[in-house]
């Protein structure tokens, strides 16, 4: 038990520092592209691509680039930096969005009583973002557990580099048979998530609520756990507490130090160091990546790219099935859901635990039982991808389904409207642009999950089925560079692409008609 | 003849929508006097708000010109504003709203403490420095924000729609508690300049009403109004002044 919850800190310290180094980022990126518009035009293009792709496909080529240039700490590295790339978009986007749209009355303010630079910078842009910042960081903090455990997982098997922590606890006792490991894994990362949960982040959800919409967040786990935390008293107690200690110790000393002469040239030389650095990097970045096609572009050859785009069709195929078997559950479940008031809200805060354990937990146990069930691994790698959209495509369509004004509902018996017309006419086009951001989350995430579902490895045995996911694998344990690199590029150049041509026109129309609608 | 503090020569404003031009007002020409409360009333989108917000400072000027009769450094702020949606910083506590407005004027610390307590008492928030701008009432809200915006001692009070946000009892109340301030000597504020959505509200409080019309907008008719504070709402002078002021703005 020790043993379990030793490696489960050792994977809770990978979040930690995966989280800490994407708060650095966020804020500095953040900044600089909202401060320097040669950085945003830069990074804006970047990072709306990076952040569409599903990250997972880069861990096998990731993992063979670190482990062969950071000895020792190489395999740490690689999972860290996966996480970050699972955490760090929307974070920085947060804080560049709301640096370029704080609130005009906080402008106002600033303006009006001519507050100083540093009064504006500590006392009002910072405390916005860092408002504006927590809503972002729940979502990436459930983000980073699916790709941690999951990275756990994918490395077990693999002699070179294993990685120790509660992800591979659990797959190791799938492999084992051993039940009880199973199930003392998946709870215990639960309960850490859900502890964590009710302790961090509902507080400082609330927090943000209250003070950037003045309004409270309902707090899912009251009822349920019959545990209400005044946690969100204490909290702002203790950030009363903090701030007037910093306000008497450090602040108005760093006040006058920032005001001195040095120190106004210090900063100057900080930013444009930063400014250059940044810019240096990207170069570097698309520079070494123009360097990876060009050395590898020469040896490809057709027979490699038909491979490639079959595997990638496989995939895909599983993806749709996967997508639209998920609709089928879903659609009824969230219409029988909001019909229920006696069931609704504890239906709900379940299915929000539910969603909120990082389902890669899940899958070394569940391939066990399910491949026996079925004795057939392909229907097993259909559930896997289910497993790995649902939750996206759930929240959506129910928050959709949830925020259709009372009206709208009235309006059916009113005008003694038929079943159909009403959702036709009425309910779809309201929650379509809700259904259409779910189901990008979703596709997103059902790549992610292929990596996982289409190649399972259990010490001797390996189960696989044909597709993106199984081919990136062999090409990582045969240390085929190009494979593992062309079957990453396939997934990262058509997202982007399926983003521009299919899911934008479409969201656009249906924004107009629920534009009209409203 | 009294002092005149700002003047206001064809003053328009221009802004781009989808790339258009778009003229907010124009040719807006008045003055504020020594000792005068100015009322502007009109329809949405004719440039209210955005005339206090050109006269704050907040936005520049297209055309013509705006002028202070008074330079800057015998008072340390010529204009303030209380904004109709407060502005209030929302995780700053009451006394750290109106700290963070005081703390550019060139006094020291000590002053400033006691400047920010004196206004806080005028304005009756004692008991609630510590409170959260969520914590509180509308009424109260708007009182921190009069309470900031008269903290900096300007000699011209800009009030945008202040009291738009408030239960009739408690604008009621609002108003008549300005209006005593603003009798008191010690108040440093001369002339108010407000923009309101309600006639009775501009003829109860105004010296002089400026009525705007139009897309752009203008101003179409300035009402004196000659009645004795503090004004009865009920009177017949009163009511015949707000219909008349009513008539002028439809008609």
């Amino acid at each position: 038990m020790i043993e379990v919850l030793l490696l489960l800190a050792l994977s809770a310290q990978r979040m930690l520092i995966a989280y800490l180094l994407c708060l650095v980022i966020a804020y500095v990126l953040g900044y600089f592209m909202a401060k320097e518009q040669i950085i945003e035009k830069m990074l804006m293009p970047l990072l709306d691509v990076l952040q569409s792709i599903p990250i997972l496909v880069f861990f096998p080529p990731v993992i063979y680039i670190f482990i062969n240039n950071i000895p020792g700490y190489g395999v740490d590295a690689a999972v860290i930096f996966l996480i970050i790339t699972s955490m760090v978009w929307n974070m920085i986007f947060s804080v560049y969005e709301s640096f370029m749209s704080i609130k005009r009355s906080l402008k106002d303010i600033s303006l009006m009583f001519k507050v100083n630079e540093f009064n504006r910078f500590f006392k009002i842009y910072l405390p916005y973002i860092s408002l504006g910042l927590i809503p972002n960081s729940l979502a990436s903090w459930a983000n980073g557990w699916f790709f941690l455990i999951a990275t756990e997982i994918i490395s077990v098997g693999h002699e070179t580099y294993t990685i120790s922590g509660i992800g591979s606890y659990i797959m190791q006792s799938a492999i084992k048979g051993d039940v009880g490991g199973i199930l003392t894994g998946i709870t215990l990362v639960s309960l850490l998530i859900i502890v964590m949960d009710i302790l961090i982040w509902r507080p400082l959800m609330n927090l943000s609520s209250k003070y950037i919409r003045g309004k409270k967040e309902a707090m899912i786990y009251d009822k349920l756990l019959d545990f209400r935390p005044d946690a969100n008293v204490n909290i702002n107690k203790f950030m009363t507490a903090i701030s007037s200690l910093m306000d008497k110790y450090i602040m108005n000393n760093l006040a006058a130090i920032m005001r001195s002469h040095i120190m106004k040239r210090f900063f100057a030389i900080m930013k444009m160091t930063i400014k250059y650095a940044i810019i240096v990097s990207v170069i570097a970045m698309v520079g070494a990546f123009a360097y990876v096609i060009c050395t590898i572009m020469p040896s490809v050859t057709g027979s490699d790219i038909f491979r490639v785009a079959e595997a990638f069709a496989y995939s895909f195929g599983r993806i749709i099935i996967a997508y639209f078997l998920c609709i089928i559950w879903i659609v009824p479940a969230v219409y029988m859901i909001s019909r229920s008031e006696k069931y609704e809200s504890n239906v709900i805060r379940w299915m929000e635990i539910l969603g909120s354990i990082p389902v890669s937990a899940i899958f070394p146990a569940a391939i066990i039982i399910l491949t026996s069930f079925f004795g057939n691994f392909e229907i097993v790698a259909i559930i896997f991808l289910m497993t790995g959209m649902q939750w996206y495509l759930f929240f959506n369509i129910y928050g959709a389904f949830k925020s259709m004004p009372e009206y709208i509902h009235d309006l059916k018996s009113m005008y003694s409207m038929k079943n159909q017309d009403y959702i036709r006419k009425i309910v779809m086009p309201f929650m379509m642009p809700f259904i259409i951001i779910g189901s990008i989350a979703a596709i997103g995430g059902g790549w992610n999950a292929a990596i996982v579902a289409e190649y399972v490895s259990f010490g001797t045995s390996t189960f696989q089925v044909y597709g993106i996911g199984s081919m990136i694998h062999n090409a990582l344990s045969e240390g085929d560079v190009k494979m593992m690199f062309l079957c990453a590029m396939s997934v990262a150049t058509a997202i982007p692409i399926l983003n521009l041509c299919f899911w934008r026109p479409i969201m656009k129309r249906a924004s107009n008609k629920r534009g009209s609608l409203i | 003849m009294k002092k005149e503090w700002v003047s206001l020569k064809n003053v328009g404003k221009m802004m781009y929508e989808n790339d258009r031009e778009k003229w907010i007002m124009k040719d807006i020409n008045f003055n504020l006097h020594e000792k005068e409360i100015i009322a502007i009333v009109g329809p949405s989108g004719t440039g209210k708000t955005m005339l206090l917000r050109m006269l704050a400072g907040l936005e520049t000027v297209s055309e013509g010109k705006i002028t202070f009769f008074v330079s800057s450094t015998t008072v340390s702020d010529l204009v303030s504003m209380v904004f109709h949606d407060f502005a209030l910083v929302p995780w700053l506590n009451v006394k750290d709203n109106i700290d963070l407005a005081v703390e550019h004027i060139a006094i020291s610390k000590d002053e400033k403490q006691a400047r920010v307590r004196k206004y806080i008492e005028m304005l009756g928030l004692e008991g609630y420095e510590k409170s959260q701008p969520f914590e509180l009432s509308r009424g109260l809200k708007q009182k921190v924000g009069v309470a900031r915006a008269l903290a900096v001692e300007p000699l011209i009070l800009l009030m945008d729609e202040p009291f738009v946000n408030l239960d009739p009892l408690t604008a009621h109340a609002m108003r008549d508690e300005l209006l005593a301030l603003w009798d008191n000597k010690e108040f440093p504020t001369n002339s108010i300049l407000m923009t309101s959505h309600s006639i009775e509200e501009a003829v109860y409080m105004a010296d002089k009403i400026i009525i705007m019309d139009g897309k752009p907008g203008g101003i179409k008719r300035m009402v004196d109004i000659n009645l004795e504070r503090p004004r009865d709402m009920k009177s017949n002078k009163f009511e015949k002044h707000v219909s008349r002021v009513y008539e002028l703005l439809v008609g």
